[in-house]
C-alpha cells in the first residue's frame, strides 16, 4: 500500500517526494501512467473549487469538478461541451479541472479547448511564487495549478473522435479565431497542425489520426 | 486510520489504510452490494455510491477522503426487508438478470428520481452512462423508470411490460418477475465472494511473459521459505493428469491437451506457478521470488501463420486416442517432443497437431460445382472476426474449502457437474468427495462454461487443506480467460437472377489459441447453425481449427454462429447487390419453412453423423415480414445532414435449444410438509431466469401459487445431474426436466390422494390453489393435509417427483434482425439509429426476461461488430486488457430506437412450447449492420470491428 503525505501548505508539497493528489480519477485509476509505488501528496484541501465571473472573464478554481463546471450558469458552451466528453457523472463528480490539465494526457478532455480559448493558468511555481502562464507553457514550467482563467465570450469549436463514448479519444482538437490545439493519442498535445506528430498504435494508424486532425481544421474554417 | 462517517443515515467509525479504496472498506464493513467489476478503472459502475450527495465510484475514493462523509449504498434502498419501488420496477421490467451491479443501478435510478421525478429518456441515459450492463441491455431501464413514474402518479403501471402468451396458463408466458429478483436487486450476499469466511488463504498465479516457451527450470525455494506461504505449485510438482477446461459432455469433443501447469507455456498469461499464501501481499512477494528459466520459441498468432509450412508447433507432444486411434499413430508420434506433453483425443476430431490443426470437419449435400455452374453470379469473399471477451461483471472467482474430508467449491459456473468431474480428475479423488455449490453467477456468457479457475483452486485446497479464495483481476480476464475464437470465414455463393441461391460453400478456419477448448464445436456452429436456415440444394463446408499462441478461446454466447452469420449473410447481401435484386427478396426465396427436410444436418453432426429431421416450429418468415414492415424496408432514408448517409440491413438467424442426443437434465420436485413445493433442479441458472422457469413449471402442473414454490439449483449434493447451462439448453432441457418432475409428482400426489380419499385416481384432479378434488364426490383434500398424512406415523412416506429429459428432437429458434445506421461520410463514424430484433422463441416462459436477453445479446453483438477487439502486440501480449481500451459498449452506444419483438410460435417439444432465446440474439447484429453500412456508403467491411478507420479506407479517404 502506498503512503499518503499530508501537508500544511501548498508550498510544502514541493519539498515532498510524491505525486500530487487532487480529485483522484487520474492518479488512483487502473492503468494510470503515474508510478504506483510513489507516495501521494494530498493537495485538495488547499485548492479552491470556486467558479467566479468577472465581466467576460471566468476564474475557475483548480478543484472545481467537471460536474460543477457543467452545471455552472457562467460556463461557456465550448467548455461545457469539452467537460461532457468525460463520459459518466460518477467521474465528472470527482475529476477536477486542475487535475485534468496537470495530467497533460494525449487524450485530454480539456486542454485543447482551454488552449484554443486562450486560457491562462494561475500557478504556484517551484519557487513558491504565484504566476500567470498561458496553458501551453504549463507542460514546460509545471507547478500547482490554482485556478484557470478563461474568456466566456470566446468562440471555440471542439472536435473529438473516440471509438465509443468511453474510449480514449484518438484526436481531440479545438479551434478559435486565434489559435488551435490538438491532443493526438499516442503523440501528445500540439498547438498547431504543422507541429503535430502522428503515430500508429492500437487506437489507429498515423494516417487516420492525421486525416482527422486535418479534417477538423478544415471543418473549423481555419484551413 | 479510523474515520467517522455516516452510512445510510447511521453514524459509525471505519478503520482502514488511508489510501485503500473506499469500496474495499465498505464491503468489509458489510456493505456487500458495493461490488468491484473493474479494479479501479472507473468504468463498470458496480462500485457506485452516493458520496456527499453525489454519485461516485467508491473504487476511486481513497479511504481518508471519507472522513466526515455522508454515504449511501444500495443497502439504503431496502426498508424492513422491503425493496423500494425502483427495485420492484427493475424486477418487473426484466432487467434484474445476472445482477452483479443491479443494486448499484437501483441506487442510481432512485437518486435520479429523487432529483428529477419526471426524468426523461435523456435523463435516464445520462444517469446510466457510468454503469456497464452486459446482460439485459439498457432498453428496459428506460421502461423501469417509466413504470415507477406511472405508479407514483396513478398507483399502477400503465405501460405494458411485455406481451403475454397462452391464456390458458397462469404463470407460463406471463411477466411475473424472477423468483430470485428481490435477493439480487437488493444486494443480498448471494455471490461467491459473499460466502468467503475470515481466515481464508489466497491463491495467486505467476503468468508467462512469453507467448511460447519451454520452462527449463523453476526455483521456488525462496518463495516456499517465505513466512505465510503454504504451497508453490509448478509443472514439476503438479499431477500428471491431462484434461480439458471446456465444460462439455463426457467424453468431450475437445482434446485433453493440458495439465494444471505445463512444461511449455503457450500464451502470454499462461500459468507458470501458483502460490497459496496467507494474504495478497505475501503471495505477491512469493511470486516475485520465483525464478523461472525459459527457452523462448517462435510463436504463431493467426490462422495464416499457424498453417504456414514450417510454422512453430504449438503442441508437438504425444498424441493419444481414447477411442478410434488411427493405425499410423506410432509413426505419427515419432517426432513428438515429450516436453510438449500430450494431446489426448477422446475420439477422432480430424486433428493434426504436427500442422497445428486441433480439429477438422467437412460435409455437405448436393453437387456444389453443379450449383455454381447454374449460377448467374457468384461472390467469393472472406470475412474475418476478431477475438472478443465475454467481460462478465463478476470475474472468474471461486472459494474452496474442506468440510468433513470433502472438497467444497463455491463456484460461479454454468456447469457445476462438469466442475465436479474435472476437479475430481485433477485431484484424483472420486466425485463423491466433491461438493460444488453454484452460487448466483454475475455474468457468464459462455466463459463460465469453462473450468478456468476451479481446477487450480480446488487442487490447491485439496493438497494444503486451506480454505482458498481466488479471483481473477480484470486484466487476467483478458489474458487468461476464454474468448471468442477468431475466425476466417470464406463464403462462396452462387445465385440466379430470380434470386434463387444455387450453391453455398463455406471454408471456416478457426483460431483456437493455445488449447483446444471447444475447438470442434464452436467452429462447427459457424456452419451448423447457418446452412440449415437455407433451403438450398447444394451446400458444402470445410472446417479446420488451428492452435496458435493467442490468449485462450472457448465458449461464448452464440458459439460460432455469429461468425458464420457475419460471413454468410454478408455474402448473400453482396450476391444480391451483384444480381441487382433486393436481398430481402433473396432471403425469402431461399429460407426454410416448417416441414422442410434438413438433409444438410447429416453432415453437421460434430464428430458423428447427424440425424436428418424436418424443420419444426418456425417463425422465420413472419419475423422477416414484420421486421421489414417496421423498418419500412425498401424505402431509402435521407439524412437531414449531408455529412451523414443512412442505410438499412438485415439478417435472418437461427440457433438451437441444447444438444439433442447429448444433453441430459434431471430434476426433482418435493411436496414439502406444509403442502408447498421445493424444486431441486440440476440446471444452472446464470441469471437468465431458469429457476423461475422451473418454479413456473411446478406451479402450472401442481395448480398452486408461484410463491408456494422454491428452487434449489446447481448444487451437486442436493440436485441430480444436469449437463449445464450452455448451447441454449436451459429452458429446453433443464426446463423440461423440471416439467417432467412436476408431472411425476402430480401422478404420485393423485395416487396418494386416491388412497387417502378412497376414490379412484381417474376421478381426481388438481385444483388451484393447491388441492385434490374429486369430480365424482366433490370432496377436497389440500396438499398440506395430504402430505401431513403421508408423513405421519402410519403414512406411506415422502412424495417426490423425479424428471429426466433427453431427446432426439430439435426445438430451433428462428428470427430476423434489422438495422438502420447512419454513417458519417467524413469521419467514418457509425451510429446505429434503429435496431429491431424479432425472434421466435416458442412460448416465452418469462417474456420480460426474454426481451431483455434479446436487448442484451444484441447490444453485445453491436459491440463486437463495431468496437470490441482484443489487441495483441508483436509478442502476443494483450495490450488493451481493460474495458475502456477494449471498447465495451455502454448506454451511449445503444440504438436510440431499439425494439425486441417475440414472434408467437408454439413449439411441439419445448416445455409449454418454449424454445431458447438468448444465444440466437447474438447472431444478427454483425451482418445486419455490415449490410446497412454497405447500403449507406457502398463499402462492405469484411472484418470485425467495423471501425471508422476501416470505413474511411473502404471509401478511399485514407
Amino acid at each position: 500500500m502506498r503512503d499518503l503525505v499530508r501537508i500544511n501548505s501548498l508550498k510544502e508539497a514541493f519539498s515532498k517526494n510524491g505525486i500530487l493528489l487532487a480529485g483522484g480519477t487520474e492518479v488512483l485509476r487502473l492503468n494510470s501512467p503515474l508510478k504506483k509505488d510513489m507516495p501521494l501528496i494530498d493537495i485538495l484541501p488547499f485548492l479552491s473549487d470556486e467558479i467566479r465571473k468577472d465581466g467576460e472573464k471566468l476564474s475557475i478554481g483548480s478543484a472545481a469538478t467537471f460536474a460543477s463546471i457543467l452545471s455552472c450558469p457562467y460556463s461557456p458552451e465550448y467548455l461545457k461541451e469539452a467537460v461532457s466528453y468525460m463520459p459518466s457523472p460518477q467521474l465528472r463528480n470527482q475529476a477536477t479541472i486542475g487535475g485534468n490539465i496537470a495530467s497533460w494526457r494525449d487524450d485530454s478532455y480539456l486542454i485543447p479547448t482551454l488552449s484554443a480559448s486562450g486560457a491562462v493558468l494561475f500557478v504556484l511555481n517551484q519557487d513558491g511564487k504565484e504566476e500567470r502562464i498561458p496553458i501551453m507553457e504549463y507542460c514546460k514550467k509545471g507547478g500547482i495549478i490554482l485556478s484557470v482563467s478563461i474568456r466566456g465570450d470566446e468562440k471555440v469549436r471542439n472536435f473529438r473522435e473516440g471509438l465509443t463514448s468511453h474510449s480514449h479519444a484518438v484526436v481531440t482538437a479545438s479551434f478559435s479565431s486565434k489559435s488551435e490545439c490538438y491532443a493526438i493519442k499516442g503523440s501528445g498535445i500540439f498547438f498547431s497542425l504543422e507541429q503535430a506528430e502522428f503515430c500508429s498504435d492500437m487506437y489507429g494508424r498515423a494516417e487516420y489520426k492525421s486525416y482527422l486532425a486535418s479534417l477538423y481544421r478544415k471543418e473549423s474554417g481555419r484551413a | 486510520m479510523e474515520i467517522r462517517v455516516k452510512i445510510n443515515g447511521k453514524s459509525l467509525k471505519l478503520k482502514g489504510e488511508p489510501l485503500c479504496d473506499l469500496r474495499r472498506v465498505l464491503y468489509d464493513a458489510g456493505y456487500t452490494s458495493v461490488r468491484d467489476s473493474d479494479d479501479r478503472e472507473g468504468f463498470a459502475g458496480s462500485d457506485t455510491i452516493i458520496f456527499n450527495s453525489r454519485l461516485m465510484y467508491s473504487n476511486l475514493i481513497p479511504f481518508f477522503r471519507a472522513e466526515g462523509a455522508e454515504i449511501y449504498t444500495p443497502e439504503c434502498l431496502v426498508k424492513e426487508r422491503k425493496i423500494n419501488d425502483v427495485q420492484r420496477a427493475m424486477i418487473d421490467a426484466g432487467i434484474v438478470q445476472s445482477a452483479y451491479n443491479a443494486p448499484a443501478a437501483a441506487l442510481i435510478l432512485t437518486y435520479l428520481l429523487e432529483k428529477k421525478p419526471d426524468a426523461t429518456r435523456s435523463d435516464v441515459k445520462e444517469a446510466l452512462s457510468g454503469i456497464f450492463i452486459r446482460d439485459a441491455g439498457y432498453e428496459h431501464y428506460y421502461l423501469a423508470v417509466r413504470l415507477v413514474q406511472e405508479k407514483r402518479r396513478s398507483g399502477k403501471y400503465e405501460t405494458k411490460i411485455a406481451p403475454s402468451f397462452r391464456e390458458n396458463l397462469d404463470y407460463v408466458g406471463k411477466p411475473t418477475g424472477k423468483i430470485d429478483g428481490e435477493a439480487l436487486v437488493s444486494g443480498e450476499k448471494v455471490f461467491v465472494e459473499d460466502k468467503v469466511l475470515p481466515g481464508y488463504s489466497v491463491l495467486r498465479v505467476l503468468r508467462s511473459p512469453y507467448a511460447h516457451a519451454y520452462i527449463k527450470s523453476i526455483d521456488s525455494s525462496e518463495a516456499e521459505a517465505l513466512d505465510g506461504v503454504d504451497a508453490v505449485i509448478t509443472c514439476f510438482n503438479c499431477p500428471d493428469v491431462y484434461y480439458m477446461q471446456a465444460g462439455q459432455g463426457n467424453p468431450e469433443p475437445s482434446p485433453h491437451d493440458r495439465r494444471l501447469l505445463n512444461r511449455k507455456v503457450r500464451h502470454v498469461g499462461d500459468r507458470v506457478a501458483a502460490v497459496v499464501a496467507d494474504n495478497d501481499e505475501i503471495a505477491e512477494k512469493a511470486l516475485s521470488l520465483i525464478k523461472v528459466e525459459y527457452e523462448p520459441l517462435g510463436a504463431v498468432f493467426t490462422v495464416e501463420e499457424a498453417m504456414a509450412e514450417g510454422a512453430p508447433l504449438v503442441h508437438n507432444g504425444i498424441v493419444e486416442y481414447r477411442s478410434g486411434a488411427p493405425d499410423d499413430l506410432e509413426e505419427y508420434n515419432k517426432s513428438a517432443n515429450p516436453l510438449d506433453g500430450k494431446v489426448i483425443y477422446q475420439f477422432p476430431l480430424h486433428g493434426d497437431i504436427r500442422h497445428n490443426i486441433a480439429a477438422g470437419a467437412h460435409g455437405g449435400i448436393g453437387d456444389i460445382e453443379k450449383g455454381f455452374e447454374e449460377a448467374d453470379a457468384i461472390v467469393d469473399s472472406t470475412y474475418q472476426t476478431s477475438q472478443v471477451q465475454c467481460t462478465p461483471l463478476e470475474p472468474h472467482v471461486c472459494y474452496c474449502r474442506l468440510e468433513n474430508g470433502r472438497l467444497v467449491i463455491h463456484a460461479s459456473t454454468q456447469v457445476p457437474y462438469h466442475v465436479r468431474r474435472i476437479v475430481s480428475w485433477v485431484c484424483q479423488i472420486p466425485e463423491h468427495k466433491i461438493h460444488v455449490i453454484k452460487e448466483r453467477v454475475g455474468g457468464g456468457y459462455g466463459s463460465k462454461q469453462d473450468i478456468l479457475v476451479e481446477d487450480l483452486a480446488g487442487y490447491a485446497t485439496w493438497i494444503t487443506g486451506k480454505p482458498i479464495y481466488y479471483r481473477n483481476s480484470r486484466e487476467e480476464e483478458f489474458w487468461a480467460n476464454s474468448t471468442r475464437h477468431p475466425m476466417r470465414v470464406r463464403v462462396k455463393m452462387g445465385g440466379k437472377k430470380d434470386g434463387t441461391i444455387t450453391a453455398i460453400y463455406m471454408d471456416v478456419r478457426a483460431n483456437t489459441g493455445p488449447y483446444g477448448n471447444h475447438c470442434l464445436t464452436v467452429p462447427m456452429n459457424a456452419s451448423s447453425k447457418t446452412l440449415p436456415i437455407f433451403a438450398v440444394e447444394n451446400m458444402y463446408y470445410d472446417l479446420l481449427t488451428y492452435y496458435t499462441n493467442i490468449p485462450p478461446t472457448g465458449a461464448y454466447q452464440g458459439y460460432g454462429a455469429p461468425k458464420g452469420y457475419f460471413g454468410i449473410i454478408s455474402a448473400m447481401g453482396e450476391l444480391a447487390e451483384k444480381l441487382g435484386i433486393d436481398p430481402l427478396l433473396m432471403a425469402k426465396k431461399n429460407i426454410v419453412h416448417s416441414g422442410y427436410m434438413l438433409e444438410i444436418l447429416k453432415g453437421l453432426g460434430e464428430g458423428r453423423e447427424g440425424a436428418v429431421v424436418p424443420v419444426g416450429s418456425c417463425g422465420l418468415e413472419e419475423a422477416l415480414d414484420r421486421g421489414a414492415e417496421m423498418m419500412n424496408w425498401g424505402v431509402k432514408e435521407e439524412s437531414d445532414d449531408p455529412d451523414w448517409a443512412i442505410g438499412k440491413g438485415f439478417a435472418m438467424i437461427q440457433q438451437g435449444s441444447g444438444l439433442p442426443g447429448l444433453d441430459h437434465s434431471n430434476a426433482q420436485v418435493k411436496l414439502v410438509s406444509d403442502g408447498t413445493f421445493l424444486v431441486l433442479s440440476g440446471g444452472a441458472d446464470i441469471g437468465t431466469g431458469l429457476d423461475t422457469i422451473s418454479a413456473k413449471c411446478c406451479a402450472e402442473i401442481m395448480k398452486c401459487p408461484l410463491e408456494n414454490v422454491s428452487v434449489v439449483s446447481g448444487d451437486t449434493d442436493s440436485c441430480l445431474f444436469d449437463t449445464g447451462a450452455y448451447a441454449s439448453s436451459g429452458t429446453y432441457f433443464s426446463g423440461n426436466a423440471s416439467l417432467n418432475a412436476a408431472k411425476d409428482l402430480r401422478k404420485k400426489v393423485l395416487k396418494e390422494a386416491s388412497l387417502q380419499m378412497e376414490e379412484a385416481e381417474e376421478d381426481l384432479e388438481l385444483e388451484y390453489p393447491g388441492k385434490v378434488v374429486s369430480k365424482k364426490s366433490g370432496r377436497e383434500l389440500t396438499y398440506a393435509s395430504l402430505i401431513h398424512t403421508a408423513l405421519s406415523g402410519g403414512g406411506r412416506g415422502a412424495i417426490v417427483g423425479t424428471g429426466c429429459f433427453v431427446t432426439p428432437n430439435f426445438a430451433v429458434p428462428y428470427g430476423a434482425h434489422f438495422a438502420q445506421v447512419a454513417v458519417n461520410k467524413k469521419t467514418g463514424k457509425v451510429k446505429v439509429l434503429k435496431f429491431y430484433a424479432l425472434q421466435d422463441a416458442g412460448t416465452p416462459i418469462n417474456p420480460e426476461l426474454a426481451l431483455c436477453q434479446m436487448y442484451g445479446a444484441v447490444q453485445k453483438s453491436i459491440g463486437h461488430t463495431l468496437y470490441e477487439n482484443m489487441i495483441l502486440d508483436e509478442n502476443g501480449r494483450c495490450i488493451n486488457g481493460n474495458f475502456t481500451d477494449y471498447g465495451a459498449p455502454m448506454i451511449e452506444e445503444a440504438p436510440e430506437d431499439f425494439k425486441a419483438v417475440l414472434i408467437d410460435v408454439n413449439d411441439q417439444y419445448g416445455p409449454f412450447g418454449a424454445k431458447s432465446i438468448s444465444e440466437i440474439a447474438t447472431n444478427g447484429a454483425a451482418p445486419a449492420i455490415a449490410m446497412a453500412i454497405a447500403d449507406a456508403v457502398g463499402v462492405w467491411v469484411r472484418s470485425w470491428p467495423i471501425t471508422p478507420e476501416k470505413i474511411l479506407r473502404g471509401m478511399k479517404k485514407i
